[in-house]
């Protein structure tokens, strides 16, 4: 390969040698072609180059969101130029924008816990954008965490989490979702079957599987700032089903609203580690979520949790019917309009199209009168999607690559080999009906070493980005995806995308209300209340205010900011150094800070965002004058806590912070 | 990096090219000019576009590393392609390579806790390579963090943190990291002000003055080892005048440091009355500020001579014996400057005060002369001599408004300086004193760094611009913008912006970048491979020695993970064990990694090829639970689980719920000001809902578990009654408050037991909940 990109970089240029072109007049000092030469660039290269590259200050067409593995966060990556606009936190700490280090945030990750089990990282793959009436609106993405069954809801408009839930019945979940097309509903299924944990139930004493459908409505609970859709597990529902590896969930749409599909395979008992073959069984449970909705599920165990619809019952109301499908089959993809479903093989080579609508009446089989399409891809199909209703592209494995298919010739129109074993790709728009032409797809790659400059043993994933506008599919641009040990996405169209760029001075942004610490100027001040001091202060280039209070060892601090900055990119940030005190303010935004204050000393406080030419003068002293005896006796944990417990906790919680 | 896909033969016909064509006319493929059209770029636009297009399978220029600010990371990207290719974790948990997710990272970070305090976090600031004969020799990062003075080690084999030593005497440092030609030391300035020995001393001017100190921290690197020897660091005491950045004298200035510092005003702010102006006004009174030098080498003399106090179990030269041994001497400088950049040669030293629209150049010549003879001009309130300003001064150069940092280019007096308020770089001339070029960037940059640009080896070529804001260079993602990063060409006479790279998380403020050629990195572990110590661990698993070890309450699983998958399969523990995961990758493929999960438990390993770390966690609630080894190489869903039971134990599951009622009411309690509402109760989630129904109506406040305080102990109680009496007493109590044996207990307790009002499937709850406390395991 070295060799003959060699051969092909000194063609090229002789080439652009001997054709004494003329070109645009700025190229004339002949800079264009010895940039190419001295950094060897083929023409393939400079087309990959000048399709992604965005001047300064341009904007990107698209906006895919990506869950990244472990790492809790959600990578918004701008498409084509690839580049990284922002991690936000969702499901782990991320001191930069404060997440788990101020009040507000801490609560949520806290409340999503399962008692002394406090979660700090999530698994995710595919998150889901909400939509109205079909079509992408801006309003929240839904990200899964595989590993503890939990769902984050980030709001568009400030790119902030907002809500975790937690599944009370299952230890973890897929680590995709699906959304119906008016978000009525955001739709969880479990991964791999589990022992439920709901009491008094003898539906515990074995593994089940489960599509879970949690509804995402207004909620009345806070004076919110402005109306709020959070997912409610009051009126949300499970329904069990069989045990089985179950793939992503599937929502219906167009002209299958109301139902959601689940395909669930290779299940051998109750120990189930073994290898599956490409001769398992698969199962297609359809469910009509739209006939049970209103119907009163299970009793609740637990006043708020949800509902759940037993397997049994579910079948004998008519809402669930099962299909078997052809052998091997791992997962089902929707086309945009809902009417067809489009199932890939782990091991087969083929992928089969059915149409919905056959899956109506009795018949429980797929059997060979249900017309299906098979096509060849000569591999099995990690991942594939719809491109309109007619044009699928898939990644293919042995060798890796990806492939067009046009359903209505039945074949394979085009094909991309790409050098490794493609994962899981994006084809922005595919989840929505559009009209968008096809433009652009990424392919997660979970093989980076010897892509780049290599960096050590532990690395993230790569993307690449594969254009689509012509005939013949092109590899653009390959990313680095630091952060990510997993890749999957959804995007939309940046334009969609309206985004505030500050907030109502006194916005506590993780609860969308105005926080009750809001802190004007002139309205500084320290309160003291026995042993618990509350200072509110306000951020603003280039001072704390109050820049100096002290309290006494063993007090309970509370420290509420109120950034009165109004100018866009006005960030400051704030610490009291050595307490692990730490906030993002964003202009407008309050946030909160407790600790006890139980070391005594000079602690300098400062803005940790460089916000103006004074900003290393944005500085402050905190003082906690000794006292030993208040100290040993008043400290808020071991005063509120007893010694048992405060034990029980260092033991359960050992090195981990 | 010793692949070269770019051999001789390129590299030569790109030299050929332009010395024997120069008039050749570019040949713009159609193609390209079509997409030009498009996408409406402008020639410019093309020829940036292929200056950083760097393909797959290529190996970059420079290595860039930046720390990340608040997020408490060091970022390290690729020059040109402007390629974000990792995160390495320092001092805050990062759940996409496993840091502080398992023992052996979590102990690393543990060298950081403050006195008890855990640290989940830091504020890295300054990046600096280790050095030989003052140039980067790619084997060592360090880093500091100024919200917690500490220092990180970090190990350029595997890019990954080795050791986290603390400041003993300061409480803010943000003057670090810079490193002396031969790495010898680490410098770690002091910022704001404090008393040295952490003690607690009113803040007023007069303690200000006298107490609290600032002070350079020399930190003894042991190139041998690899790592920072702390029995052999000392501090420089200083005044309390904000020390800021520093830079190593080099070549003629070798063995000599230089520092800035601000607000030398001694200001302390509003004050008590808040009635003073802010720091902002008070700390820029003056009309200059000082910079501090120091003769290191002649310090460590006086160190190894003893002449030194301990404090904190730290050598602590004080100011006294500095100024009679000639260690510390100031220059005035411009105002609130940041940066006292040394040349290459190390004649040198470049200082911009933000405050003042000139650089100063300072010749080192000039101030060794005044400072062999003695040849003060004044001395400060603390008898340390001050040099004039004046006689030392090389020359000052007119840049712009808002100057603050300079790094050089390769050219012979050629420096970059970043202007803030004017968000401009400026090229120009320290030699000749004057300006070359200046371009404009977005928007108000902060730091900049040129290729190797502080050290004796600098290669200019490219430029970075740190830019503090982003505004309206990319598409809006909320109110917290990226910081953006541009990358500048400097070949040609005129600076050109070739890229804006948006950094996603984190706020760097300082960069080096290293040629990559000076790198090369390990692709996988050596099997057994412990990354924290890098050794092989003793707890490293062989294929088919995988097992179970149990010793009372102790659960050691020695596991690993291959392509033939996770062994072993099973594990079978009790409520309340602590259970150890020792995990080995046994692979040795790069990409060949594994992530292990222990579903709803919060158990999470990266292991990459040859990785062996422990996982602990205790196993505190009761069931089963699947865990799962991902393999990173495989593109289908995970199919390889394994299964642990947790058997039930009620003693401990007692324990459980009632710690964390009580921790819940403590997080409640701590999650509100004084001032705030109560917030609602957090729910039980993981215990039986009738205990929710017991909390939710006060049981709790008389009755508890293994004691009779106010009410009699509730365990075995459905054993000394029947379920249906239990139900009925709940219900309706007044119904047996004759009851000669309640009679008993009321006279025993003082307190009837009260009608609560539950209803009834509620006490028939409660009742179940009752009943789970006494089955035996």
């Amino acid at each position: 390969m070295n060799l003959t990109f060699r051969i092909f970089t000194i063609l090229f240029v002789l080439q652009a040698c001997s054709e004494k072109k003329e070109g645009d007049s700025s190229f004339s000092d002949g800079a264009l072609n010895r940039t190419l030469l001295e950094r060897g660039l083929s023409e393939a290269d400079l087309i990959g180059a000048v399709k992604t590259y965005q001047a300064s200050g341009v904007h990107d067409e698209y906006l895919g969101y990506y869950g990244t593995g472990s790492s809790g966060r959600v990578a918004v990556v701008a498409l084509p130029s690839m580049k990284i606009l922002k991690f936000v936190g969702v499901f782990s700490n991320e001191p930069w924008q404060g997440f788990g280090f101020d009040n507000e945030s801490r609560r949520i990750l806290r409340e999503s816990g399962r008692d002394e089990i406090q979660y700090h990282f999530g698994d995710s793959l595919v998150p889901a954008l909400s939509q109205t009436a079909g079509a992408h609106d801006s309003r929240a993405l839904f990200l899964a965490d595989g590993a503890h069954a939990r769902i984050g809801l980030m709001d568009l408009s400030e790119y902030e989490t907002r809500q975790i839930v937690t599944h009370p019945y299952f230890m973890s979940s897929h680590p995709s979702l699906a959304v119906d097309p008016d978000t009525r509903y955001v739709m969880q299924v479990t991964a791999n079957p589990q022992f439920p944990k709901i009491p008094q139930s003898t539906l515990s004493k074995q593994r089940w599987s489960a599509a879970t459908f949690w509804r995402y409505e207004e909620d009345q609970g806070k004076p919110y700032l402005h109306p709020t859709l959070l997912l409610n597990p009051k009126n949300s529902f499970t329904v069990l089903l069989p045990a089985g590896l179950s793939a992503d969930p599937v929502m219906g749409k167009g002209a299958t609203v109301g139902k959601a599909y689940v395909v669930s395979h290779c299940f051998q008992g109750q120990l189930y580690s073994q290898r599956c073959s490409s001769e398992d069984e698969s199962v297609l449970y359809a469910i009509d979520w739209k006939s049970i909705e209103a119907k009163s599920p299970r009793p609740r165990p637990r006043p708020d949790d949800m509902g759940y619809w037993t397997f049994d019952e579910a079948k004998k109301s008519g809402a669930i019917t099962a299909w078997k499908l052809p052998l091997g089959t791992e997962r089902a993809i929707i086309s945009p309009k809902g009417d067809k479903l489009l199932l890939t093989q782990r091991s087969g080579k083929d992928i089969v199209v059915i149409n919905l609508k056959d899956l109506q009446g009795g018949s429980d089989l797929l059997n060979p009168a249900v017309k299906s399409l098979r096509v060849n891809l000569g591999g099995p199909s990690p991942d594939a999607a719809f491109f309109g209703e007619e044009t699928i592209y898939a990644s293919v494995l042995n060798p890796g690559r990806i492939v067009k298919v046009d359903l209505n010739q039945e074949k394979i129109v085009d094909q991309l080999e790409l050098g490794f074993d493609p994962g899981r790709i994006m084809l922005p728009l595919s989840d929505v009906v559009s009209d968008v032409p096809a433009s652009y797809l990424t392919v997660a790659n979970s093989q980076p070493h010897g892509r780049y400059s290599a960096t050590g043993p532990n690395l993230g994933w790569n993307m690449l980005l594969i254009d689509l506008s012509s005939d013949k599919m092109r590899v653009l641009y390959n990313q680095s995806m630091s952060q990510t040990n997993a890749l999957g996405g959804v995007a939309m169209l940046a334009k969609m995308n309206e985004t505030i760029t500050k907030y109502k001075i006194g916005t506590d942004p993780r609860a969308g209300i105005e926080s009750p610490f809001k802190t004007m100027p002139g309205q500084e001040r320290v309160v003291k209340e026995g042993n618990r001091v509350h200072m509110f202060g306000t951020v603003i280039r280039s001072r704390i205010t109050p820049d100096y209070f002290e309290v006494q060892q063993g007090d309970t601090v509370t420290v509420s900011l109120t950034n009165i900055e109004q100018a866009h990119d006005q960030t400051h940030g704030f610490t009291i150094g050595t307490y692990n005190v730490h906030g993002s303010l964003e202009p407008g935004k309050t946030a909160t800070f407790t600790f006890e204050a139980d070391r005594s000393g000079v602690f300098p406080m400062y803005c940790t965002e460089f916000c103006s030419a004074l900003h290393l003068e944005m500085q402050g002293y905190f003082l906690v004058k000794p006292s030993p005896v208040k100290a040993m006796e008043q400290a808020l944990y071991k005063k509120y806590l007893k010694k048992d417990t405060r034990d029980f906790f260092k033991f359960i919680k050992g090195e981990l912070r | 990096m010793k692949r070269t896909f770019l051999t001789s033969p390129l590299i030569v016909l790109g030299l050929w090219f332009p010395l024997y064509s120069p008039s050749a006319r570019a040949a713009i493929p159609d193609s390209v000019m079509k997409i030009m059209k498009e996408r409406k770029l402008e020639p410019l636009n093309v020829l940036a576009a292929a200056k950083t297009f760097t393909p797959a399978h290529r190996e970059d220029e420079f290595m860039c590393f930046n720390s990340g600010g608040q997020a408490a990371s060091v970022i390290a990207y690729g020059v040109p392609s402007m390629r974000i290719y990792k995160y390495i974790p320092t001092a805050a948990p990062d759940a996409s390579t496993g840091y502080m997710f398992d023992q052996n990272s979590s102990k690393l970070v543990a060298q950081g806790d403050w006195d008890g305090q855990k640290l989940t976090w830091g504020d890295t600031h300054h990046p600096a390579f280790s050095e030989t004969d003052g140039k980067y020799d790619g084997r060592f990062l360090f880093m500091n963090d100024k919200a917690n003075p500490r220092i990180f080690v970090i190990d350029l084999k595997d890019f990954e943190t080795k050791q986290i030593v603390k400041n003993p005497i300061f409480m803010s440092a943000h003057g670090g990291a810079f490193v002396t030609p031969n790495s010898e030391y680490i410098i770690e300035g002091a910022q704001y002000a404090a008393p040295t020995d952490r003690r607690y001393v009113p803040y007023n001017q007069e303690n200000f003055n006298n107490e609290y100190r600032g002070g350079l921290t020399f930190h003894k690197f042991d190139n041998q080892k690899g790592r920072i020897d702390s029995s052999k660091s000392f501090t420089l005491i200083a005044p309390p005048y904000s020390q800021d950045l520093s830079d190593m004298g080099k070549g003629e200035s070798y063995g000599w440091s230089f520092t800035n510092s601000f607000c030398t005003e001694r200001y302390i702010g509003t004050g008590e009355d808040r009635k003073n102006p802010p720091f902002e006004a008070g700390c820029s009174q003056n009309d200059v500020d000082f910079m501090h030098v120091v003769n290191w080498k002649k310090a460590e003399e006086v160190y190894k001579a003893g002449k030194f106090k301990k404090i904190n179990g730290h050598a602590v030269i004080s100011i006294e014996t500095a100024i009679k041994e000639g260690l510390l001497f100031l220059i005035p400088e411009p105002k609130s400057p940041h940066g006292a950049d040394v040349t290459p040669d190390g004649r040198y030293i470049v200082v911009a005060g933000k405050l003042d629209t000139h650089a100063s150049v300072f010749d080192f010549r000039k101030i060794k002369q005044l400072v062999e003879n003695k040849d003060f001009k004044e001395f400060d309130a603390y008898g340390i001599p001050i040099l004039d300003m004046e006689r030392v001064l090389h020359g000052q150069v007119q840049l712009g408004l808002g100057p603050l940092h300079t790094q050089f280019g390769s050219e012979p007096g050629v420096a970059y300086t970043s202007l803030y308020l004017d968000s401009q770089v400026v090229k120009w001339d320290y030699l000749e004193k004057k300006v070359l070029d200046k371009l404009s960037i977005n928007y108000n940059i902060g730091h900049l760094v040129s290729m190797q640009g502080d050290s004796m080896d600098p290669r200019g070529r490219y430029v970075v611009a740190l830019n503090k804001l982003a505004v309206d260079r990319f598409n809006q993602v909320g109110p917290l913008l990226p910081q953006n990063h541009q990358l500048i060409d400097t070949r040609d006479a005129k600076m050109q912006l070739l890229y804006d790279l948006p950094l996603p998380m984190g706020e760097p403020h300082y960069t080096v970048c290293i040629d990559t050629k000076k790198l090369d990195p390990w692709k996988v572990y050596p099997v057994g491979f412990d990354p924290t110590t890098m050794k092989v661990s003793r707890v490293a698993t062989a294929r088919g020695k995988e097992r179970v070890v149990r010793s009372a309450s102790k659960l050691e699983v020695y596991a690993t993970v291959s392509e033939a998958g996770f062994f072993p399969k099973t594990i079978n523990a009790r409520q309340g064990d602590e259970v150890l995961l020792h995990i080995t990758n046994l692979e040795q493929v790069p990409d060949h990694s594994y992530k292990f999960t222990l579903q709803g438990y919060d158990v999470l390993g990266v292991y990459p090829a040859g990785k062996t770390s422990t996982l602990r966690f205790v196993a505190s609630q009761s069931g089963d639970y699947d865990y799962k080894a991902d393999a990173q190489a495989s593109t289908f869903d995970t199919r390889e689980y394994g299964l642990l039971k947790i058997s039930p134990q009620p003693t401990f599951e007692t324990r459980r719920v009632t710690s964390q009622k009580e921790h819940v009411r403590y997080f409640d309690m701590l999650a509100q000001g004084p001032q705030a509402d109560p917030a609602e109760s957090v729910l039980l989630q993981s215990s039986h809902p009738g205990h929710q129904v017991f909390e939710d109506y006060g049981c709790s406040a008389c009755h508890a578990f293994g004691s009779d305080e106010a009410a009699p102990d509730l365990v075995g109680v459905t054993k000394r009654r029947s379920k249906e009496w239990l139900k009925k007493w709940i219900l309706n109590p007044e119904n047996y408050y004759d009851d000669p044996e309640i009679l008993k207990y009321t006279e025993k307790y003082g307190v009837q037991m009260p009608n609560q009002g539950l209803k009834d499937e509620e006490a028939a709850l409660v009742v179940e909940y009752l009943e789970t406390l006494n089955k035996a395991p």
